[in-house]
């Protein structure tokens, strides 16, 4: 059996960039390399290629836009903190959507697949990255987990603003009260307000519903953090 | 901070558990817990149900049988308490005009120094605060335990807009040297546990929409698989009640103002009309035999 041919493109700003770099399979690093010249273009041979992109709703239509002119192999896309359904009705090469951008306190990730091929390939990608596929239906609109652990977040930086406790009593009413994994402060220390930020922002865009408005707290703490990247 | 005699009102399963828990960890240096309870059945079936928890846990060896003989010599059924009582912790029904009428008749009947106490989840604290004597206001907080009180771990130590800042934080400590995570918090609309978790619901309902039991178990096996939430919210909703989530959300939300982010969902209301409540009613989001 041939060792399955996978590309990957990723950004940076992905929490697994790194591990995804060390896997061995061809790896695009969108920040400074251009996948799409003639001369870079082994991804025409590949059996998946696997979107690690965190961007924003436009910029990954774009690179959607591109990939589905330049090449033939399924997709399997990483659409945490987006609109999956609509992504996967606009874009019929995505066979497989991922939501590996926001950090969780066990192995498992969420994957939708078009079929079981696809299910398989991502499964054993993210076996090397120590990560481990757990199947859902859909992709809704942030997943899950990322969707329902936003809002969560959301809810301790505005009570934080709000003056209720400090980040130190919130964490521990929540872990000791409803015995949370994590507390919210540390948790969204750990997936980064960024990535949070992110997800709230394009839900209140499709929704326009206010009970997905985010925090002024994580919105400064987002654009720090982005500064801080970019400097 | 010493505390010698702690005074619970109400004997039902958040006083009994309150009063269980400072016998345990009070016992040892002499504190008395005394309990009461308007009515004399419900304190004497609170006694039994306490002492037969102590003997199930001597008998899996987690107390001596000396720990628990100084907890039950610890634990005093009272139609009046003590007037130099230390703490005084009110768990009774989660109405403001009772709570308020008690409050004023005790304040009048305890010593000054005595530290009074509510265990609500859902009063405003300053509501009650407002109606006792100013001398008294100093001394009155929030104290919001968790069920069951004896093991989880968490007490709210909610600060009234009167509350002195020295006795929050000397209770604090109190309460961490005897083995409890307080968390301080000023008193907000569900303080701190029934606001932020209010999403842990709410959010999820809205993902699975419609009544579909394959829904709310894909959603809670991903919540627990991925999340590493101990239970899923549906499978918990049906544990806690539905109807006692959704009056919790309900007030959290009124309390807001109408904030679309405590905004209860359709389908809560559904359960609740129908009379699906949950483990207890033996269906709910889930279907129990």
């Amino acid at each position: 059996m041939s060792t399955p041919k996978y590309v990957i493109l990723a950004n940076r700003d992905h929490p697994l960039y790194n591990e995804l770099k060390e896997t061995g399979h061809t790896f695009y690093d969108l920040h400074k390399d251009d996948p799409f010249e003639g001369k870079e273009a082994r991804y025409r041979e590949a059996d998946l290629v696997f979107d690690f992109t965190l961007l924003e709703r436009d910029k990954k239509e774009e690179l959607l836009r591109i990939l589905a002119i330049q090449m033939k192999a399924p997709v399997v896309s990483d659409l945490t903190c987006l609109w999956g359904d609509f992504f996967i009705e606009k874009f019929p090469q995505i066979q497989g959507a991922m939501a590996t951008a926001f950090w969780a306190p066990t192995q498992k990730r969420e994957v939708v697949a078009k079929d079981t091929e696809v299910f398989k390939g991502v499964s054993t990608l993210l076996k090397e990255v120590g990560l481990e596929a757990k199947e859902v239906s859909q992709p809704g609109h942030g997943f899950i987990y990322p969707r329902t652990v936003s809002l969560l977040i959301n809810e301790a930086c505005l009570a934080l603003e709000d003056k209720l406790a400090s980040a130190k009593d919130l964490d521990t009413a929540m872990k000791f009260g409803v015995n949370y994994p994590l507390g919210l402060v540390e948790w969204k220390e750990k997936i980064g307000a960024k990535a949070v930020l992110m997800l709230l922002d394009d839900l209140h865009h499709v929704t326009k519903d206010d009970r997905y408005r985010a925090s002024v707290s994580l919105r400064k703490e987002a654009h720090l953090d982005s500064d801080k990247v970019q400097a | 901070m010493k505390i010698h005699k702690v005074a619970v009102l109400g004997a039902g399963t958040m006083g009994a558990g309150i009063a269980q828990w400072f016998c345990q960890v009070g016992a040892s240096e002499g504190i008395q817990v005394e309990l009461s309870d308007a009515a004399e059945e419900q304190l004497e079936r609170a006694k039994n149900n306490i002492h037969a928890s102590w003997d199930k846990l001597a008998a899996k060896g987690k107390f001596t049988q000396e720990q628990v003989d100084s907890f039950k010599s610890a634990l005093l059924l009272k139609e009046d308490f003590s007037k130099d009582c230390d703490l005084f912790i009110e768990a009774i029904v989660e109405s403001l005009p009772i709570k308020i009428e008690v409050l004023q008749k005790l304040s009048a009947h305890f010593q000054a120094k005595t530290i009074m106490a509510s265990n609500t989840s859902s009063i405003p604290i300053d509501a009650m605060a407002r109606e006792l004597p100013q001398k008294r206001q100093g001394q009155f907080l929030g104290l919001h335990f968790f069920n069951p009180a004896p093991i989880m771990k968490l007490v709210e130590i909610v600060q009234g807009h009167w509350t002195s800042a020295e006795l929050t934080e000397n209770l604090s400590q109190w309460f961490e040297d005897k083995g409890k995570k307080p968390a301080l918090c000023q008193d907000g609309p569900g303080f701190i546990v029934n606001r932020l978790a209010r999403n842990f619901y709410g959010e999820p309902l809205r993902l699975a929409g419609t009544e579909d039991t394959k829904v709310f178990k894909e959603i809670d096996d991903t919540l627990k698989e991925v999340g590493g939430f101990r239970m899923g919210p549906f499978e918990l909703m049906d544990l806690i009640g539905i109807d006692i989530n959704y009056s919790v959300s309900e007030s959290v939300w009124k309390s807001f103002y109408y904030e679309p982010r405590f905004a209860p969902h359709a389908l809560q209301r559904k359960m609740v009309t129908s009379g699906r409540l949950g483990r207890k009613t033996k269906g709910g989001f889930y279907e129990y035999s």
